[in-house]
């Protein structure tokens, strides 16, 4: 596992462990003051109804007489008890009204919880004035039910969003990561070789003609390294968009391009265009530097600038199918393929970071076309 | 004297690996392409192929199932451990990561020349033959008595000619890399070395760093 991949997982599994623990720091104390709001609803509750019977059966009591008091119990209680409320009243040991659902201890004077047969259940056991019990039996697993689904959902979504936002990050993170391990990769080459050239010089016995060839190839391939880390500050200035923006003279930057590429021919027809002068540049190069290499020997490579478009064509072999789909879309292929080289995605970065699009295309002759389109170019 | 294929697209290694294995006795044929190498095996007889995984037209590992019978060296950036089992899943012999050390590659060729059996079996300069496989040594035709260990520094010498092999190298090459003694013991050996086989004019003593074997 590469570095970042471990310190992305390392932080993305901090970051779900402090998720979850706020979550759950959340999410028990709302558990507890639903379950505590629950007790003492039924607390009213039993009070309110305890004081309506109590008033029930004094005011009836005395109209009706002792014999009609519990039926007049009875049905006020009916009134009152339905599909998740249960009731008992006693006088001394005496029922005088039961439906409750299930026999247990309910010490009088007490509230509180019981489980019976899985279902939650919510009673207080009271003593009224009047010398009854009242023991009140209320059904809460439904409320416990609902509670449960809710915290469920909540860890569910949670879970969707953290997923999702992982899987973004993991995405940035790798298409930051990339490019950087190509140019370590391509680093290589020069560095195994200016490392042996170096041993060689020092260990070995040279003819005079292989001391020249061994410093030449250190010095050349040197300039190699320098030339990777240039286009990683590129590449850098690329992602960071540290860029500066101006007025960039076309006429200028093909001029330099000619200076390295002798073989440039070009036509302006579009005299000033808005970007960075080193980025355009790099990409010019890019583009014109795999030009020449795929043409004959002194075959002309041009470049074209229109409104809006820069072209360039080279006379070369072309490219193949293959080589053209990964050329187009470097970004959709893991491995570094032969053609264009890392010099590729960073064209395709560039011309991004100036609102433009690189596309390649297969030429007249055959050979190969590459063309810069700006979308939303400033001048005009 | 091995005859090596050498199949790397990046020119200034190719140079860097054929000046090395000529310095020290090798033919090279190199090859910058897998097609090339294809094409080269097909010609000749090689003792050993050092082969770049990531050539321009195919992979290292096709080169290796299409160039059979030729002990091979895969030369590569990628250090990935799947890329070791592939390439030691198709019979690689060895397996050296960019960059690496010029000593260090000519001692793995070495290695694997001898373990192939494909190594030089004898050597003769002026006077002095060398026969490898009898572990013998003959100074105008009278054999003379080398301890295993003057032989073995001997052979190293000589299987790096041309190339200055410093006291710590050859102590690990010769003595094996565990071998903690000062490297006077080094130095008492070339002494013998050059007494018992008149070799003054040909292992010569570089300033600071350690010893050469010089055929001229």
């Amino acid at each position: 596992m590469k570095l970042w991949q471990k310190t992305y997982l390392l932080s993305t599994l901090l970051c779900a462990l402090i998720l979850y623990g706020c979550m759950f720091g959340v999410t028990v104390p709302a558990i507890r003051s639903t379950v505590n709001g629950a007790t003492e609803a039924a607390l009213r509750e039993e009070k309110a109804i305890a004081r309506a019977l109590e008033r029930t059966v004094q005011d009836t009591a005395a109209e009706l007489g002792e014999g009609r008091k519990r039926a007049v119990v009875g049905t006020f209680l009916d009134y009152y008890g339905g599909r998740d409320l249960y009731f008992s009243v006693t006088e001394g040991e005496e029922p005088v009204y039961v439906t409750l659902p299930f026999a247990a201890d309910y010490p009088t004077g007490t509230a509180g919880f019981l489980r019976q047969d899985g279902r939650l259940y919510t009673f207080v056991s009271d003593r009224l004035p009047a010398g009854y019990d009242l023991i009140y039996v209320k059904d809460v697993e439904d409320v416990q039910q609902l509670l449960r689904r809710q915290v469920m959902a909540a860890a569910l979504t949670g879970t969707t969003v953290a997923l999702l936002m992982a899987v973004a990050l993991y995405a940035l993170l790798y298409r930051i990561n990339l490019p950087v391990s190509r140019l370590a990769h391509e680093m290589r080459t020069p560095l195994t070789a200016m490392r042996g050239y170096a041993e060689t010089l020092r260990d070995a016995r040279l003819t005079e003609e292989q001391r020249y060839m061994a410093a030449s190839y250190i010095a050349e391939e040197s300039t190699r390294l320098s030339d990777i880390s240039s286009r990683l500050l590129t590449l850098h200035n690329a992602k960071e968009e540290a860029t500066s923006f101006g007025p960039v003279d076309v006429e200028d930057l093909f001029d330099h391009i000619r200076q390295t590429y002798p073989a440039v021919t070009y036509e302006v027809r579009w005299p000033t265009l808005f970007g960075d002068q080193a980025m355009l540049s790099s990409l010019l190069n890019n583009l014109v530097d795999n030009a020449v290499k795929a043409s004959p020997a002194g075959a002309a490579v041009e470049l074209k600038a229109e409104p809006n478009v820069l072209t360039v064509t080279d006379h070369g072999s072309g490219m193949s199918d293959e080589a053209l789909r990964y050329v187009n879309h470097p970004s959709k292929y893991k491995k570094l393929h032969s053609a264009g080289g890392l010099g590729v995605p960073l064209c395709h970065q560039i011309a991004k970071a100036h609102g433009a699009r690189l596309a390649f295309a297969r030429g007249a002759d055959g050979g190969t076309v590459a063309t810069v389109t700006f979308y939303n170019s400033l001048t005009s | 004297m091995a005859n090596i294929l050498i199949v790397e697209d990046e020119r200034a290694i190719n140079d860097l690996l054929k000046l090395n294995l000529e310095m020290v006795g090798h033919r090279c044929v190199t090859a910058f392409s897998g097609r090339e190498a294809i094409h080269a095996a097909a010609e000749q007889g090689f003792d050993l192929m050092l082969l770049d995984i990531m050539l321009p037209d195919m992979e290292g590992f096709t080169v290796m199932e299409k160039v059979r019978d030729v002990p091979t060296i895969f030369l590569t950036a990628r250090g990935a451990t799947t890329d070791k089992v592939r390439g030691f899943g198709l019979g690689a012999d060895d397996y050296i990561v960019k960059p690496f050390e010029v000593a260090e590659l000519l001692a793995r060729v070495q290695a694997v020349l001898r373990r192939t059996h494909r190594a030089e079996e004898s050597y003769s300069i002026g006077d002095l033959t060398i026969r490898f496989d009898a572990h013998e040594v003959f100074l105008a035709g009278e054999r003379v008595d080398l301890t295993p260990q003057e032989f073995t520094l001997l052979r190293i010498l000589i299987e790096n000619r041309n190339v200055c092999l410093s006291r710590q190298k050859l102590l690990s090459e010769a003595w094996g890399i565990d071998f903690l003694g000062e490297s006077r013991t080094v130095d008492v050996h070339i002494q013998k070395l050059r007494r018992k086989l008149k070799l003054e004019d040909h292992i010569k003593t570089i300033y600071k760093t350690g010893y050469r074997f010089e055929e001229s």
